[in-house]
């Protein structure tokens, strides 16, 4: 589905990501850790074609996104860290507009039962500026989704979301993958929320790779981490990535 | 009397010879007599103005007067700059005068024709015109050519040229000459668009305009109402 | 898929409340301006006639008259139009830099070429939808409140008078040609637009070389007027008003569908093209090549 191969970025001497390669099998929730500045976004930005890598290749779908990136974007859906919308349309006009520019006709019943699956329908056709930050984060999703993509790449996905937002959030990945075979990369620095839903987790610091696990991998090398003072199965992660991340 | 001093030193220094066989008086009055056949009349014509800094399309008029010194020139449609001393195309003006002197100057060829000139100075200070030069053609009692020199709007030479209405004494053509002030406009007030025609360089100062008057059809002494000349 | 980013950028730029305080705006200054003239307009039109008021009748009623209302308006707000066009074509990459849609928008599958082209050409729709509204209030709304007659120009050195049958097509001419001037300030801000990541700084900086090169353009000194104003783009932007300036005979007299100097005009208007394509083909090169990072 998608295979980096020793991607690289440079600003002036400051390097960002530095050598990364990894794969997402298709059908997998790949979480993406790493501390802040350690590379995530620049990393999702190349991606999607916004930053050009100063070395590397990316390969979605067996082409390279630098020759293909046409046909390759037709088949993502994102959000890119906050997502800031347009405060003077309402969420439908939203859908429309992005399916528009996927190159796909506006369908209003698509659309609606879009809304509803990320629980927006009741205000569908307010505009953007009333919306909490939640409610914004909801329909960053449903633009995202809005061109049926193989693959989603969500950059902190539950920014702003209230406790029951998260929950519906990760039901919603969690079934985007089961139910409808998606692929789905996701940054988070909830590590709790990445362990309930990944399948693999790739963790990068100061732009490198520093680790790229199963959860049963993971889970079984953090008990040999002699982890056990720690009272939850949900704080494995956590104690795995401040191991490797604090070194 | 220091007018009619400085005529005669003028008369006499420039060696002019005074025509004793014309007596400009019976001659001016002559012309009079044919020009009073007309109290009023409604001419239609058409007004080319040619002056330097003005671009004006031909223009369709209709020329209105009323005896004894009432003339307006009104567009029939559009807009046109009339020069304000056209109003001496009515010869009126100059042959109405009533106390003037009136000299005769020798003659001078106008359009083929021998004319006679005659110099009329008015008396009266309070006289808009200053000094008049008639070119009469003696023969058909017509002016082919005046010049008038006038307080309020410098001098004029007018160009007669006459046809079917000869014998009303109105000319089909009329060609009037006047001084022009300078057109400018302060810089940067209008902020013009450069095309390169304002490089070439413009004469300075006063220059000639010329307004030519064609007239298509008299409409003589069927009355013509105040209102018009309001 | 151009037509359709088209669409989007357009559907964006009009249900933004923003656009629409640039047609309020002209709405507003136009009817001003026709009120001012119709209280005031003998006045107005002496302040130009006043050196030949001795010399000729000036028939000022029929000066004032809807086209010549037209012809004032446009002097006095098209210069000022810049600053509108910029306030939205300024707005294109900065705006949404700012706000954080622009990496939304470049991760569609669209190309940044196409995006941008998009951006250009809903500006440049935008460009022509104002000065389409513009001719509504200061033309169509002119006619109607003070009639038709004779169009007279006044030009520092002379005064132009065009018969009204002459007249019409020498605006929709004249609108044209503002729009192909204005369409360059848009794509000068477009331009600005990608080197930003506030809409602000285009914005202001669009109007800023636009005053600056115009007071290089009045100062009328030679060190400017043999060097710099020959090319500023601001001397050819006043274009729009060659097609005021009428041919005349040897003797005097205008001819009717006539331009004085044409070719200055072709000039101006080759010049004006030539900028917006190298303002956009730059824009193009670097939004093309750029790290959106915001």
């Amino acid at each position: 589905m998608l295979s980096v191969r020793g991607l690289t970025k440079r600003f002036g001497e400051f390097t960002a990501v530095d050598d990364l390669s990894f794969n997402v099998e298709q059908g997998q929730v790949y979480g993406f850790l790493g501390q802040n500045g350690a590379g995530k976004s620049t990393t999702i930005r190349m991606l999607l074609s916004l930053i050009r890598p100063t070395a590397g290749e990316i390969n979605f779908f067996g082409q390279s996104l630098f020759t293909h990136r046409k046909e390759i974007l037709s088949q993502i859906g994102a959000i890119v860290e906050k997502p800031d919308l347009y405060k003077y349309l309402s969420a439908m006009e939203h859908l429309n507009l992005f399916a528009r520019f996927g190159g796909h006709r506006p369908d209003p019943k698509k659309h609606v039962l879009l809304l509803e699956k990320v629980g927006l329908a009741q205000r569908a056709n307010s505009r953007v500026g009333t919306y909490s930050q939640g409610m914004r984060q909801r329909l960053a999703l449903a633009c995202a989704l809005v061109n049926d993509p193989s693959l989603l790449i969500l950059d902190e996905p539950t920014n702003g979301l209230d406790p029951q937002g998260i929950a519906d959030m990760r039901q919603l990945i969690r079934s985007l993958c089961k139910e409808q075979g998606k692929t789905v990369l996701v940054s988070s620095h909830l590590l709790s929320e990445i362990e309930m839903i990944a399948d693999r987790v790739l963790i990068i610091h100061k732009g490198k790779k520093v680790a790229e696990e199963s959860m049963d991998s993971l889970t079984e090398k953090a008990s040999q981490l002699k982890l056990q003072a720690l009272p939850e199965k949900r704080y494995v992660l956590e104690a795995y990535f401040l191991s490797l991340t604090s070194q | 009397m220091l007018r009619l001093f400085w005529i005669c030193v003028l008369l006499l220094g420039s060696g002019w010879k005074v025509n004793a066989a014309i007596d400009p008086a019976t001659l001016l009055a002559g012309v009079k007599k044919k020009y009073d056949l007309v109290r009023d009349y409604t001419a239609s014509a058409q007004l080319k103005t040619n002056v330097l800094f003005i671009k004006a399309p031909l223009s369709q008029v209709t020329v209105y007067y009323k005896r004894p010194d009432q003339l307006k020139i009104k567009n029939q449609k559009g807009i046109s700059f009339v020069p304000k001393g056209t109003v001496n195309i009515n010869l009126n003006n100059v042959l109405g005068l009533r106390n003037f002197e009136a000299i005769a100057a020798g003659t001078y060829q106008v359009d083929g024709v021998t004319c006679e000139i005659i110099k009329i100075f008015p008396l009266n200070d309070e006289e808009d015109i200053t000094r008049a030069t008639l070119y009469v053609d003696p023969t058909r009692l017509l002016v082919l050519k005046s010049i008038i020199s006038t307080r309020e709007s410098g001098t004029y030479q007018i160009a007669m040229q006459y046809g079917a209405y000869a014998s009303w004494g109105l000319p089909d053509r009329v060609l009037v000459e006047f001084n022009t002030r300078e057109f400018k406009l302060p810089k940067g007030t209008t902020l013009d668009y450069d095309n390169g025609s304002s490089k070439v360089d413009a004469p300075k100062g006063p220059q000639k305009g010329k307004v030519e008057i064609l007239y298509r059809t008299y409409t003589i002494n069927q009355g013509v109402a105040d209102a018009i000349f309001r | 898929m151009f037509g359709a980013i088209l669409y989007t950028e357009l559907f964006k730029i009009f249900r933004r409340p923003r656009t629409y305080i640039s047609f309020g705006a002209i709405a507003v200054i136009v009817l001003l301006v026709q009120f001012a003239l119709r209280v005031n307009g003998t006045e107005f039109i002496r302040f130009f006639t006043d050196s030949q008021a001795d010399t000729f009748e000036i028939p000022e009623s029929q000066i004032l008259n809807g086209y010549f209302v037209c012809v004032a308006i446009l002097h006095l707000i098209l210069i000022h139009v810049p600053l509108l066009v910029a306030l939205i074509a300024g707005d294109m990459i900065a705006g949404e830099a700012q706000t954080g849609t622009l990496r939304m928008l470049a991760a569609q599958p669209a190309s940044r070429t196409t995006l941008l082209l998009a951006k250009f050409s809903a500006s440049t729709i935008y460009v022509i939808l104002l000065l389409l509204w513009m001719a509504l209030f200061a033309l169509g709304g002119s006619l109607l409140l003070f009639g038709q007659e004779d169009l007279v120009v006044f030009r520092e050195t002379d005064l132009h008078i065009i018969s009204q049958q002459d007249v019409l097509w020498r605006f929709i001419a004249a609108f044209i040609y503002a729009a192909l001037a204005l369409t360059m300030i848009a794509a000068l801000a477009l331009l600005l637009s990608v080197f930003a990541e506030n809409a602000l700084g285009p914005i202001v900086a669009t109007v800023c070389i636009v005053i600056v090169f115009t007071i290089l353009q009045q100062l009328k000194v030679p060190v400017f007027e043999q060097t710099i104003n020959p090319w500023s783009f601001t001397t050819h932007m006043l274009g729009w008003k060659g097609f005021f300036y009428v041919e005349k005979t040897s003797e005097g007299v205008t001819i009717n569908g006539s331009v004085e100097n044409p070719m200055a005009l072709v000039r101006s208007g080759a010049i004006l093209i030539g900028y917006t394509f190298l303002f956009v083909l730059v824009a193009e090169r670097v939004y093309r090549k750029k790290d959106i990072l915001c």
